[in-house]
């Protein structure tokens, strides 16, 4: 038997192992994290809208965008309105939010209908109405490729505009904000679209295109706001009315239309306020931004209450009557300070934000809504903030399939891959052809040349790429020149070089594959009969499958991923994805969403395909090292 | 004369071998060794955008293209061509190197037993099948300034500039500066080492466990049984990762090319490569001529590098027996 000490001996040699085990497993986990984490990311920003990720919010926990719409529904509640289309229902007794509804749109529009419905319109996911006591929500799709059989690039909506008509139970809208003079009549009781109106060529230019900014409706008259000026609609009967103010406006967006009275629109741009007299049709400036050099701000909000106008800027807001004068200004800190996460930071201290809307919930209280979600409410008698707050639920995670959508609309990502596709495989079935006879007689038959040719095999790998680039690209050019056949920018061309360019790789790995058939087999069949031929065909061939797989696959791989030569000698119709892609990259530098959407799509047939034939891959790889 | 008529004899009897290695031997002629003649060739003339058309015929300028490369500071074929040499130099060590290193390190760590080996090792592999340009694309965007996720983990989260007394400013890695080089290092380290794990791990299954059991016997700690055992038992895996790293990384392109999205893909000074700065010299500013010189330089440099190694290994060989 063991003796006591030698026993203590051998439990703690094996305790130690055990301990160096869990330290060395602890590691190789970081480690393994580490190194998955690239792709992770690359997937998980795939489905992240380009917004968040511009803005840095790349965490799961995101917060509302800025707050477009308060109104109050009970006594102590506010309904408010995000711009990523989320409706929240805040108590203002506790601070809390009680109920909470997501759209996950981009470039929302909010308006109620009446006290139980609200109105969304959106650039990308279309129209809602959204019941809040019983939660009941309606979607029309207004995807506008459906429509207008164009294709919409999503950097051009900027925003939705929207006016409802409660009465008539109709809403005209717009999808895109930039480039296209379209606006959409909604029906709402049917919950249809009943007209489209396009207003494109009814300014001076014909051929300039329209960008509709805002929208505002009189009676029967809607009135349209756009960088040329203002246009009227009768929307019953569908004539086209006067155009307004088009020497005035030149170039400047009508941000915002507001009536006043019956007989009164309120119009401002960017620094200046105008009182548009619908009868006369005449244009008056009545206020402007730049008449005091410290108020030189940009306009951020309008909105009008009692005969008032309310104007916000970026510390503050004025108040004016209808007729220009300055009735009240207030600035300061309105509004909690929050980072960009939106979570509260720097103990609640109060900072200034611009004001984007202003909301009326009684006569002597406004309230003042801005970014991040946030919110207070002012008190006009007394010019004090009364509370202020912000959504501090948090947020969602923005998991959208879109990108990949508009990946294929923005760039032509489907030729590329069918050419890729197309490329890759033409060559790994050239290769594989080409480079199974060559390793075979070179392993097989000891004829004169064969050292010569290895070592030409292996002298290959040491000529940079560059160094056949130039020549062939001239070869190409003067052979197209000569005899009049394009191989620049076809596909035969790039397979012809790709098929050799990657044969000596693949030589190379083959040989270890034949030279582990025994050679007793094969001296065997030769005395059953077989020709050389047959040998190589009916013995040496069905051995060799696992490793002329595995080659096979790295020959896909390499000519997947390859650049420069696709580069120079593609075309845009034989473009294959690492061209497009750079191509992409070159001109969209800040679509980060549809870059890595690109990157996923570009690996995940490589991925597949690793995954159908890892076992393979991995002998194939390993073979060279086990030989030696 | 008999033993010519014996390679003939020779020849015929092995007929279908050439037959086999013909198509390849053809391609390999055609799109190999053609283009590189023309290359050499193409290097003693002077080859622009309005000499292009007459190719070869284009006017023989001799050594100049070399003597504006190695001696003429003037040049334009020389702006940061000086840097980018120092750059693929630097880059290729440490790539090499570090993947290497750091694959010996994972294939120790998976050639032990434990749960789930297989799927761990599936999913060490995963960053090798991720393409070049994707890696390029990808990892330009993590080192972005503002938003990128490496600042935003280290500077955000880690808050790592209280530790090192350093700026809160967060750096701008692909600015151009010696801070380029690191970030296009790490994506290449973090794409290439799989592959020498994969390797090594093969070459670690093979080594009998009864000499680790003799070592320890011997009472050899870990690191001498590493040292003594495992790595001269497993130099013929590291001397071919060594010399194929070499190559490769000196011959590097896409993953610089496609991490600088700037339109030109100048990378800036300190993140340029000498394919990069070929590319770019020959096909931007069509001059094709030193850009063939500067490829053959590189060409050479790069032979000699292989026969130090062919040396070294030879060295290592007769120290074994």
């Amino acid at each position: 038997m063991f003796s006591k000490k030698e026993l203590n001996v051998n439990i703690s040699y094996y305790q130690k192992k055990k301990i160096t085990n869990y330290i060395i497993n602890f590691f190789m986990f970081i480690l393994l994290f580490l190194t998955l984490f690239p792709i992770v990311w690359m997937i998980y920003n795939a489905f992240m809208s380009n917004q968040n990720i511009s803005l840095g919010k790349i965490k799961i926990g995101r917060s509302p965008n800025h707050t477009i719409i308060t109104k109050k529904i009970d006594n102590d509640k506010l309904l408010m309105g995000t711009s990523d289309g989320s409706v929240n229902i805040f108590d203002q007794k506790n601070n809390r939010l009680v109920k909470r509804k997501t759209f996950k749109t981009f470039a929302t529009n909010i308006k109620p209908l009446d006290n139980n419905k609200i109105l969304i319109s959106s650039g990308d996911k279309g129209f809602f109405e959204y019941d809040i006591k019983n939660g009941e929500t309606r979607h029309l799709n207004l995807s506008w490729q459906k429509f207008f059989k164009e294709t919409l690039f999503i950097n051009q909506i900027a925003s939705t505009v929207m006016v409802v008509d409660p009465k008539q139970r109709k809403v005209w809208t717009t999808i895109s904000y930039s480039n296209y003079g379209n606006i959409i009549e909604i029906d709402l009781d049917d919950f249809k679209i009943s007209k489209v109106i396009n207003i494109n060529g009814l300014f001076g230019f014909s051929y300039e295109k329209i960008s509709i900014s805002s929208l505002e409706k009189l009676g029967d008259k809607l009135f349209v706001g756009t960088n040329k000026g203002i246009l009227q609609i009768n929307v019953r009967t569908g004539v086209f009315g006067h155009t307004y103010g088009e020497e005035i406006f030149k170039g400047k967006d009508i941000e915002h239309l507001r009536k006043i009275t019956e007989k009164n629109i309120i119009l401002a741009t960017d620094y200046d306020i105008f009182s548009f007299d619908i009868e006369t049709g005449k244009i008056s400036p009545i206020f402007s931004m730049n008449r005091n050099s410290v108020y030189s701000k940009v306009i951020t909000a309008l909105n009008i209450n009692d005969n008032n106008i309310f104007i916000g800027f970026n510390i503050g807001f004025f108040i004016i009557d209808k007729y220009g004068n300055l009735l009240k200004q207030a600035t300061g800190a309105f509004f909690k300070e929050v980072d960009q996460d939106g979570n509260i930071v720097g103990k609640g201290d109060l900072v200034e934000g611009d004001i984007l809307g202003f909301s009326f919930i009684s006569d002597k209280k406004i309230v003042l809504e801005s970014l991040y979600g946030r919110f207070s409410i002012f008190d006009l008698q007394t010019d004090k903030i009364i509370k202020t707050g912000i959504i501090t639920k948090k947020g969602y995670l923005d998991f959208r399939w879109r990108n990949f959508i508009d990946l294929w609309n923005n760039i032509d990502f489907g030729l590329y891959l069918r050419n890729s596709f197309i490329i890759c495989l033409s060559t790994m079935f050239i290769t594989m052809i080409l480079a199974t006879l060559t390793a075979y007689a070179l392993v097989r038959f000891p004829f004169p040349g064969s050292r010569t040719m290895s070592i030409a095999i292996l002298s290959t790998q040491m000529i940079p790429g560059v160094m056949f680039l130039i020549p062939i690209h001239i070869m190409f050019t003067n052979f197209t020149r000569v005899t009049g056949i394009p191989v620049h920018g076809t596909f035969g061309g790039i397979i012809f070089i790709y098929s050799a360019f990657f044969l000596p790789f693949s030589v190379w790995i083959l040989r270890s594959f034949f030279s582990a058939i025994p050679v007793a087999l094969e001296e065997a069949a030769t005395i059953d009969g077989c020709s050389a031929f047959q040998v190589f065909t009916k013995i040496s061939l069905p051995l060799a499958v696992p490793g002329i797989i595995a080659t096979g696959i790295f020959v896909f791989l390499v000519a997947w991923d390859e650049l420069m030569f696709a580069w120079i000698l593609t075309s845009a119709e034989t473009m294959t994805i690492p061209v497009g892609i750079r191509l992409f990259v070159g001109n969209f530098q800040n679509r980060f969403d549809l870059m890595m959407a690109a990157s996923t799509v570009a690996t995940i047939p490589v991925m597949f395909i690793f995954f159908l034939l890892q076992r393979y891959i991995v002998s194939g790889l390993t073979a060279g090292a086990v030989k030696e | 004369m008999k033993k010519k008529f014996k390679v003939i004899a020779e020849m015929k009897k092995y007929r279908i071998a050439y037959a086999f290695i013909a198509p390849a031997g053809i391609g390999m002629i055609l799109l190999h060794f053609m283009p590189l003649f023309q290359g050499i060739y193409m290097s003693f003339l002077k080859l622009n955008q309005f000499t292009l058309f007459s190719y070869l015929g284009a006017p023989f300028v001799g050594l100049k293209n070399y003597k504006d490369v190695l001696f003429n500071p003037n040049s334009p074929v020389r702006i940061g061509l000086g840097q980018a040499a120092i750059n693929t130099f630097i880059y290729a060590i440490l790539v090499t190197f570090g993947t290497i290193i750091l694959g010996m390190i994972v294939a120790l760590m998976l050639n032990r037993r434990f749960k789930g080996r297989a799927l761990v090792r599936t999913f060490f592999i995963f960053p090798w099948i991720i393409p070049q340009f994707v890696v390029g694309i990808l990892w330009g965007f993590m080192w972005q300034q503002q938003n990128g996720i490496i600042n935003v983990i280290l500077y955000d989260w880690l808050k790592i500039y209280k530790f090192l007394n350093i700026s809160s400013v967060k750096p701008f890695w692909l600015s151009g500066d010696p801070k380029t080089l690191v970030a296009i290092i790490l994506p290449t380290i973090w794409r290439g080492w799989p592959l020498s794990m994969l390797m090594l791990l093969a070459g670690l299954q093979n080594i009998p466990r009864d000499y680790y059991e003799a070592a320890s016997i011997d009472g050899a700690n870990g690191f001498q049984k590493f040292w003594h055992i495992t790595f001269p038992l497993l130099r013929p895996v590291w001397t071919i990762l060594l010399l194929f790293g070499i190559i490769f990384n000196v011959y590097s392109f896409n993953i610089v090319y496609m991490m600088f999205g700037n339109g030109a893909g100048f990378p800036g000074e300190w993140g340029d490569l000498m394919m990069v700065n070929i590319f770019r010299n020959a096909f931007l500013r069509y001059d094709f001529g030193t850009g063939a010189a500067v490829s053959v330089l590189l060409m050479i440099v790069m032979i000699i590098v292989v026969l130090f190694w062919f040396k070294f290994y030879k060295k290592l060989e007769e120290s074994r027996e």
